[in-house]
């Protein structure tokens, strides 16, 4: 009986212990793609836009919302820092400009890791792992 | 090793094959509208336990068209011949094609004369050796 009670309460808090660590996961993964996107940015534009690479960052679009479950990280090129504005044109390309795809794949480079470390999240909150 | 050219070949003859689209690799030609591949050259990347060797090959592109309408109209005609599209591919057999983003929406570019509409998207192409 204490073991279907002990299973119960695992069970339970399951939910709110994935939710505390996905918080953790998503900024990992976030943080990675800004470096991955930086680094890929120098080599494909860091002669021509020096200072873009350091204007890709990230953010988490609500905090009150991550707690309650939400999570939604945001990275990209910062406007408002020098040469940011020149993301769009860079990331996508123009008419005449190739796509640099920095972004999409630094993006591409973290998913599955980011899935593997929302899987063990999961395996962990149940203590299946 | 396996090469990623003739993934990115057997996709241009397959864009290139309908009578209402033309696609150019890595630079824009007269031709308007069209739609402009820049693939990566290629990876090789095993996907199973079974030891053989996958190709994958991503391939972001450029819709553009004079008007914003003729961009569209290449985007969704580049979504109808790719997606689950299987081009053949000499001594390979290629899974069906895949969208790896989707299209970013339509930009117009002033820094050409006459202004040019564009979209983005990305495609994927994996093959296994046949």
């Amino acid at each position: 009986m204490d073991d279907l009670r002990s299973l119960a309460h695992d069970l339970s808090e399951a939910p709110r212990r994935a939710q505390r660590d996905a918080i953790a996961v998503v900024e990992h993964a976030a943080l990675n793609v800004k470096q991955g996107w930086a680094r890929n940015a120098e080599q494909s534009s860091g002669r021509h836009a020096p200072a873009y690479p350091s204007s890709v960052n990230y953010e988490f679009r609500d905090i009150a919302g991550a707690l309650a479950g939400r999570i939604v990280a945001e990275v990209g090129p910062d406007k408002s820092k020098r040469q940011g504005a020149l993301g769009n044109l860079l990331e996508f390309g123009s008419a005449n400009s190739p796509p640099h795809n920095d972004g999409g794949r630094a993006l591409r480079e973290e998913a599955p890791k980011f899935e593997a470390a929302l899987a063990a999240v999961a395996l962990d909150a149940l203590g299946w792992r | 090793m396996a090469a990623g050219l003739p993934h990115v070949e057997a996709v241009l003859d397959l864009l290139n094959a309908d009578p209402d689209l033309t696609a150019y690799l890595g630079k824009r030609g007269d031709a308007l509208p069209c739609v402009v591949l820049y693939p990566d050259p290629g990876a090789d990347e095993t996907s199973s336990l079974i030891p053989n060797t996958d190709v994958v090959v991503f391939i972001p592109l450029h819709a553009v068209g004079r008007l914003s309408d003729e961009a569209l109209y290449v985007m969704d005609k580049v979504r109808s011949l790719l997606t689950f599209a299987k081009p053949a591919v000499s001594g390979r057999s290629v899974h069906p094609m895949w969208q790896e983003q989707a299209p970013t929406p339509l930009q117009r570019d002033d820094d050409v004369t006459p202004p040019l509409y564009t979209s983005f998207a990305e495609y994927g192409i994996r093959s296994s050796p046949a």
